[in-house]
């Protein structure tokens, strides 16, 4: 149990006892959740965690045959689970997280109370004219390498190195601090298993009830997937927020967690 | 703005948290071939490329918001007629009239950029033949490996093989051939060296009779156990052979006469006192100490001469080849 907690960072936080698991989105860690997490404490327990591989989980953990589908990380969320013993999960998804609870919940579906899905994607590239999931490959590649070139990634390959140069104390702390930091390696991969996977054949899968909230003017999860989503789940609702972006738990936490705490009430009996 | 702001060599614009554009410097707008009032209030994905806007999304918005700045990004800005321009971003999250902005600078890197993207495609390639070596030293790794078995498959065929070629089969002594080839090295140092060496030939009595009698694997036993006790009773520089049938050699390095005598009468002894788990048997000795001028035919036949006057005398016994020259035995 304790091996799991530490290969992915569990912290738990909150006097409740329904539990309530958020998953980060792509590239980001469980520091993401800071703005609406805390809100939850009083009447929840608060589940949070980093994939393998990024924040402050174990990388030796970090494997590219598990993790090179959004599968194995899904794995880990039933992992988390099991290891805390946790029943009628709800769980918060952002983005790619989203896709890696409905994984989990088509494999585990008793597991879980419902899911909320903020950003969703099932797929990002287009496939027209069924379906636009808003990018090109050509675009999706530009992204990988517009990552490289900000070395996504080095931040925290640099600070290791950096630890070993005690005279330069100050650019440690700083790259430590820096919430996106993940291994190199492992964001390119993550990158790949994110923005080139197609779970559109999952989504009639889901019996879990789920809300999405879409954003205004996401352009990596735009209007017309989110209304797929909406359309291929089955006890799903859909909202779309005023926030605008692709973060809204960022930078309108307001509004999301009002969202939230309105849809658990609703769906409370 | 004040002017040196608005002028400065290097783009200013400041964001709201909603992404939309409420103040640009004129450096921002050449670079961006834009007009103000075409910007004003827009929202930053006018200004960026389709990546760039997720880019955005993913990487800058959650850094400024939770580390209120953003330093060295790279990003490609996309100019009114649709060029790209890669730029380097620094942002700072400041509170001016009770309001966040995102102040944000941009430094065109043309320059820059190409050099990254030479370097990244450098990295790749290395990143690529880091990997194809290391597969072809596993492959290599791999090869030698079984070359190496194979080579010591072979040196073991090998010595095998070379064992057969100067053993004796049956009592597992050197071989004819084998003694062949060390008499000749005893020989040649003899004349060199002028330091002798005895050869003995050693004939077991009476080996028909045994044969005839008890049979020939009796006879191989009998073989067995003297080649034991021959090699129990010679020294470790001492070279010992199975000539052939029931007769055997044995040539005794640095030995003269004296020397000799005695290994060969040790011999005998141990051949009569042996306790045999066959029918006890004894041996009849010949020997010969190397002399000036001597062959390997001179040697062997004076030696066989001498068993020759054991035998005659009535077996189990030795005669030294000396002592034919002085004609004690002559017939």
């Amino acid at each position: 149990m304790d091996s799991i907690l530490l290969r992915n960072n569990v912290k738990i936080i909150g006097e409740g006892n329904r539990p309530i698991l958020f998953a980060p989105g792509f590239g980001c860690d469980q520091n993401m959740w800071r703005f609406v997490a805390p809100e939850f404490e009083s009447d929840y327990q608060v589940i949070l965690f980093d994939y393998v591989g990024s924040g402050k989980s174990d990388y030796d953990a970090y494997s590219s045959s598990k993790y090179s589908e959004l599968g194995g990380y899904a794995q880990d969320i039933l992992d988390i689970c099991l290891a805390l013993d946790l029943k009628e999960v709800t769980f918060i998804g952002h983005s790619v997280g989203s896709m890696i609870g409905i994984l989990a919940s088509i494999q585990k579906p008793n597991l879980f109370k419902e899911l909320i899905l903020i950003g969703p994607s099932p797929c990002y590239l287009n496939d027209p004219p069924q379906y636009l999931g808003g990018f090109e490959k050509e675009e999706l590649d530009e992204l990988i390498n517009m990552m490289d070139l900000n070395y996504i990634g080095w931040a925290n390959y640099l600070s290791k190195v950096i630890m070993k140069n005690p005279e330069r104390p100050e650019l440690s702390g700083e790259l430590e601090q820096s919430f996106c930091s993940t291994d190199p390696h492992v964001a390119r991969e993550f990158a790949i298993a994110t923005f080139f996977s197609d779970y559109r054949n999952c989504l009639p899968e889901v019996s879990v009830p789920s809300l999405i909230l879409q954003c205004s003017d996401d352009t990596i999860a735009p209007l017309e997937v989110g209304k797929y989503m909406f359309q291929h789940l089955r006890n799903s609702e859909f909202y779309q927020m005023k926030a605008t972006g692709h973060c809204p738990h960022m930078s309108h936490p307001e509004e999301t967690v009002q969202l939230i705490r309105k849809y658990l009430t609703v769906n409370q009996d | 703005m004040d002017e040196q702001l608005d002028f400065a060599p290097c783009g200013y614009l400041s964001l709201t948290d909603d992404g939309t554009i409420h103040c640009i410097n004129q450096t921002l707008l050449v670079l961006l071939g834009i007009k103000k009032s075409e910007i004003m209030g827009k929202h930053i994905n006018v200004i960026l490329t389709k990546s760039s806007q997720s880019f955005y999304q993913l990487y800058f918005f959650p850094m400024i918001k939770a580390q209120e700045k953003v330093d060295e990004m790279f990003l490609t800005l996309k100019s009114k007629n649709g060029d790209n321009i890669p730029v380097f971003l620094n942002a700072a999250r400041n509170k001016r009239n009770e309001t966040f902005v995102n102040d944000c600078i941009f430094f065109p890197m043309r320059r820059r950029y190409e050099y990254e993207q030479v370097i990244l495609s450098a990295k790749k390639a290395a990143e690529e033949s880091t990997l194809s070596k290391e597969k072809a030293i596993v492959e290599l790794e791999k090869v030698r490996k079984e070359l190496e078995c194979k080579q010591k498959e072979l040196l073991e065929l090998n010595e095998t093989l070379q064992k057969l070629t100067v053993t004796d089969e049956l009592t597992g002594l050197h071989n004819r051939r084998s003694y062949n080839k060390v008499l000749s090295q005893n020989l040649s140092l003899f004349h060199r060296t002028t330091n002798p060496f005895s050869l003995l030939m050693i004939d077991i009595d009476h080996f028909k009779l045994v044969n005839d009698t008890y049979g020939h694997l009796t006879g191989d036993k009998i073989l067995k156990e003297l080649s034991y006790i021959l090699k129990n009773e010679s020294r470790v520089c001492d070279f010992t052979a199975r000539y052939g049938g029931e007769e055997f050699v044995l040539i005794l390095p640095h030995t003269e006469k004296e020397g000799s005598i005695q290994i060969a009468e040790s011999i005998r002894e141990s051949v009569e006192t042996a306790i045999w788990t066959v029918p006890s048997i004894t041996v009849s000795i010949g020997i010969a100490t190397a002399i000036n001028g001597d062959t390997e035919t001179t040697v062997q036949s004076r030696a066989d001469e001498a068993l020759y006057i054991s035998k005659n005398k009535g077996r189990n016994q030795l005669t030294h080849a000396e002592e034919l020259k002085k004609g004690l035995f002559r017939n």
